[in-house]
């Protein structure tokens, strides 16, 4: 039976496979091909006919698409306005329908907009401190040319790198390698230098002792003076801005004398703040030739190491080449040496130092080049994270919108404007976000700024990069989460659409989904692994017992009375009942600054031992309660105790010596007899293993005052008006403690624990957004479903079950691919610490169990409110 | 029969001219050129679409959808200000190549 609306719905189709042919054209060329087919009907044809006599004189299929699309290339190379190009009308429409469906799904919207406005600003913030830490010494103008020389000493099997290099080796460089330019010698950093000016001391203030030619090759801008002459003569000083205000005042300092060690100093040049990214902090600076005299500086012997050196090389030298020179011109004057001399790029000094030992620079907030990496490796991650979140949840969301694309292709909308609709929506989505983001990272930059332990500011010189940046991955992020919904749903034919909506967001979207929300977990979970290793790490470092007592112990600069009448000054002290002991010295020794110049009584030849040395006083014991393995320690009921020495266990091990009590030691040359071991102590952080140490009576600069807790204020004003008793008031008391100190080995690990922390419940906070509305479109999705499974019997708990299930799952997966992620960088990080604690299974299970319950929480809030829906209304609506 | 390349040269003009007086669809358009040619012109029925579609691109015609008496949905094209200028240039080109090959063709003599 021939059946005329059937035969031209199938021609129709036919011509809808043409791209050219639009809507509209067919419905014309049906209209015609109707009214052909009326006119043969009514010449007296019956209807199959007047079909074919109809489609007899039409011009084929193929041929009209030909045609067509002559039309529309006609149209391309003709029309001097392209309508589907810019439809401003349409564009404003777009835009109302985007706000319109932020404004109603106002949760929905507020999730999707806030978890990228989160990860954003959370990615700026980490963005901000990388760009700080890269910042570090490029403002100096030749800055690729300059170089630090390191020294590596592997004496006694350790190695011990430090900044330091034999004092003459520049100058010998500057004389035998053309590609060597010049050369200055820095000792820099350290305060409470005897600086005043008149019967004014300024104490808090950083020296730089340094050759002429410091301001040569480091651009330090200046102010006043000339940077070339400026330190020519022995006794001329440049103070920065800041000093130079603080000593005169209004006045002009230039030529102005001020004292130093006693001697006249002249100021001849005033040079600006030195900023926080410069390596080499000063305020002020002055010829190092003054240090011999001063401060016994050997600046000619070659063994001297306590300055740094930095060398300016030509633009084309061989860095490997001068290294190999330069060391074979350091053999030539130390042919005794162990170990090398190298060059480290000025570019690297901040980020590169770690294991360097920097103490003549006094440089301790050195960057960590590892925590760059592991801080961008996140921020990327939280980016990433946000944005999948983002796209998982717009998808979802569209899903919904199927009806809006099918009428909006009826009213002939080409696929082409659906995609730039989308995309646009999207667009407009994140870059609300990136708005929202900028708003929080200026909200939350002074915390940030705390956290970090430094002053940065969104609007610095190079920041602008980070926000160019962002601007593009907030496009990238638009087109990505714009993208599925503008190709997948345009494509639908709208009948489709109208007749079943189910069909949509189920199948594909649905796996994709859910490798996003693994993806997710799996990141979040790690983070959770690693900040719980890092908590336990620290506990683990803060509740070790080190040896000796930490709490309830100042420490003081011994000057004057306490330097050279320590004993009457001591039982003073002592006659406050609050004060329990006194002793002084310095803390107790980590033995970095060892020598290998020591011997002992029957020491096998082949042996090498360093070892340090820690000054103390008899009295030590008392106020640290060390403890001895073995003879005793100093007394002053032994007159000529002074010579003996009492090590620690470790440096008995290394030495390999049996029942060393009574047997000779000699350190440096200064032999004693050996009265006592003392049983091992951690003199430094927990990073470095114990190291073999030799303790004997001398002047050490700190007092120690073990006190009763109780009343700790009190002590603190005696101890003052004490000190102005003994050294005076022009030097303001200032003190610490001991405990205190020992925390401030950890201060990195905590100031990274801190930030992870805050990172891990960004991401759980992130991933939960997602997980939230995920579960809510899923429910909903499923509201039919779960209408049924009510009517058949289910019951609340079990709907609960089956929705919170399948999320489960995943959580479950996520656990087992970031566990080795997690164990990975645990185990490298742990690796840095020379006690840590063990990476035992508890940590991963607990991380797996808390993901696991923060999933569950956030699922089972829609769960239940599906799952308690009333099931009529649920199936009502069909 | 007439070539396919005088259709294809003569199709645009004789649309314009159509539409000049009022507007039309497309099939009623067919019809009237049938009509008036006496069935020399035949055009194959849906040719004529791509055609208007590409004057309508090119800004000669406008088209709105009506419903007839009928309760068909048809499209009705109208000529635009830039329609009647390009077949007034259209008119003159065909006026003098109708002029040029009358006058060439008026005495044929050597016919007898």
């Amino acid at each position: 039976m021939f059946n005329l609306e059937k035969e031209i719905r199938k021609w129709s189709k036919a011509l809808r496979r043409s791209e050219d042919l639009e809507d509209s054209d067919i419905a014309e060329l049906e209209s015609h091909l109707r009214d052909e087919i009326d006119h043969q009907i009514k010449n007296g044809l019956d209807e199959e006919q007047a079909f074919r006599a109809a489609l007899e004189k039409s011009a084929s299929a193929d041929i009209l698409r030909e045609e067509y699309e002559k039309a529309k290339l006609y149209e391309r190379n003709h029309a001097f306005w392209h309508p589907s190009n810019i439809m401003p009308s349409l564009i404003w429409s777009y835009m109302k329908i985007a706000l319109r469906k932020v404004k109603r799904h106002k949760g929905f919207s507020l999730i999707n907009i806030a978890g990228l406005a989160i990860g954003m600003a959370a990615c700026i913030l980490i963005l901000i401190w990388v760009q700080d830490e890269l910042s570090y010494d490029r403002f100096h103008e030749n800055a690729d040319q300059i170089f630090r020389i390191n020294s590596v000493d592997t004496s006694g099997g350790q190695t011990f790198i430090q900044a330091g290099s034999p004092a003459p080796l520049g100058q010998a460089l500057m004389e035998e390698l053309p590609e060597v330019e010049n050369f200055v010698r820095v000792q820099a950093g350290w305060p409470r230098w005897n600086l005043h000016l008149g019967d004014k001391n300024f104490l808090e203030e950083y020296l730089a002792a340094v050759d002429p030619t410091f301001f040569e090759i480091f651009q330090f801008p200046f102010i006043k003076g000339d940077p070339k002459t400026a330190l020519d003569d022995r006794y001329s000083i440049v103070l920065t801005e800041d000093l130079a205000k603080k000593i005169f005042g209004d006045e002009d300092p230039m030529g102005e004398t001020l004292q130093l060690n006693d001697a006249d100093m002249t100021v001849t040049g005033i040079i600006e703040n030195i900023p926080r990214n410069s390596h080499l902090h000063f305020t002020f600076a002055f010829p190092a030739v003054n240090m011999t005299e001063w401060r016994e500086s050997k600046l000619d012997e070659w063994t001297y190491t306590q300055f740094a050196t930095y060398v300016v090389l030509r633009k084309d030298a061989n860095i490997a080449d001068v290294n190999t020179k330069m060391m074979s011109l350091a053999r030539q004057h130390l042919p005794k040496i162990q170990g090398r001399v190298y060059l480290q790029p000025l570019k690297d000094l901040h980020l590169h130092s770690t294991q360097i030992n920097t103490w003549m620079l006094a440089y301790p907030n050195k960057g960590n080049i590892t925590y760059v990496y592991l801080f961008s490796l996140t921020a990327f991650c939280v980016l990433l994270l946000a944005c999948i979140n983002f796209m998982n949840l717009s998808t979802a969301r569209y899903a919904g919108r199927a009806k809006e694309v099918g009428m909006r292709k009826v009213l002939g909308a080409r696929k082409s404007d659906l995609i730039k609709q989308f995309l646009g929506e999207s667009t407009l989505l994140t870059f609300l976000s990136l708005l929202v983001a900028v708003f929080l990272v200026k909200l939350m930059l002074p915390v940030f700024t705390r956290l970090a332990g430094k002053e940065m500011s969104l609007i610095q010189s190079g920041n602008w990069r980070i926000l160019i940046g962002l601007f593009f991955i907030a496009l990238v992020t638009s087109l990505i989460s714009g993208s599925y919904p503008a190709l997948f749903l345009s494509s639908f034919q709208p009948v489709k659409v109208f007749k079943n909506i189910e069909l949509l967001g189920t199948s594909r979207g649905g796996a994709l989904r859910k490798v996003l929300v693994v993806l997710q977990f799996t990141f979040t979970i790690g983070l959770i692994i690693c900040t719980a290793v890092i908590y336990h790490q620290l506990h683990f470092m803060q509740n070790k017992d080190l040896g000796y007592d930490t709490e309830h112990i100042i420490s003081f600069a011994g000057y004057n009375d306490y330097e050279t009448n320590y004993e009457a000054a001591k039982s003073e002290l002592l006659q406050n009942p609050s004060v329990l002991a006194v002793c002084r010295g310095f803390p107790p020794p980590s033995g970095e600054w060892g020598t290998t110049e020591v011997d002992w009584e029957g020491r096998d030849p082949s042996v090498e031992v360093k070892i340090g040395r820690g000054p103390c006083s008899h009295d030590y014991l008392k106020v640290f309660n060390l403890k001895m393995a073995g003879g005793r320690f100093f007394s002053s009921e032994f007159a000529d105790d002074s010579r003996n020495w009492v090590l620690n266990e470790t440096a008995v091990k290394a030495m390999e010596m049996k029942d060393p009590v009574g047997k000779w030691f000699s350190f440096s040359g200064q032999k004693g007899t050996i009265i006592g071991i003392l049983k091992d102590f951690h003199g430094a952080s927990l990073h470095n293993p114990i190291a073999p140490v030799a303790m004997q009576p001398s002047r050490g600069f700190f007092v120690f005052v073990k006190y009763k807790p109780d009343n700790m204020a009190e002590i603190l004003s005696f101890l003052k008006t004490k000190w102005e008793k003994f050294v005076g008031t022009h030097i303001p008391f200032r003190y610490g403690f001991i405990d205190e100190n020992i925390e401030n080995w950890y201060t990195t690990e905590q100031r990274i624990g801190k930030i992870f922390r805050y990172f891990t419940l960004l991401t759980v906070f992130i991933a939960c957004l997602g997980l939230f509305g995920l579960a809510s479109f899923m429910a909903e999705r499923r509201t039919k479903e779960i209408g049924i499974r009510k009517v058949l019997g289910a019951g609340v708990s079990g709907i609960v079950l089956l929705l919170t299930k399948e999320f489960a799952k995943w959580v479950v997966v996520a656990n087992i691919l970031a566990w080795p992620i997690a164990y990975l960088v645990s185990k490298r990080w742990l690796a840095g610490f020379a006690y840590r604690i063990d990476l035992g299974w508890e940590i991963f299970v607990l991380s797996a169990l808390v993901a696991l319950l923060i999933a569950v929480i956030t699922v089972s809030y829609q769960a239940l409110k599906a799952a308690t829906a009333n099931p009529v209304k649920a199936l009502r609506y069909e | 029969m007439i070539s396919k390349n005088l259709i294809a040269a003569s199709t645009k003009p004789i649309i314009l001219s159509i539409l000049i007086s009022s507007e039309d669809y497309g099939y009623q358009i067919i019809q009237r050129v049938k009509d008036i040619s006496g069935g020399v012109l035949e055009w194959s029925d849906n040719m004529l679409y791509p055609v208007l579609r590409r004057m309508e691109k090119g800004g000669l015609l406008v088209s709105r959808w009506k419903t007839s008496k009928e309760g068909r949905l048809r499209r009705y094209y109208r000529i635009t200000e830039k329609g009647r200028e390009e077949l007034d240039s259209e008119r003159r080109q065909w006026l003098s190549v109708n002029q040029a090959l009358t006058k060439l063709w008026k005495p044929l003599p050597s016919l007898e």
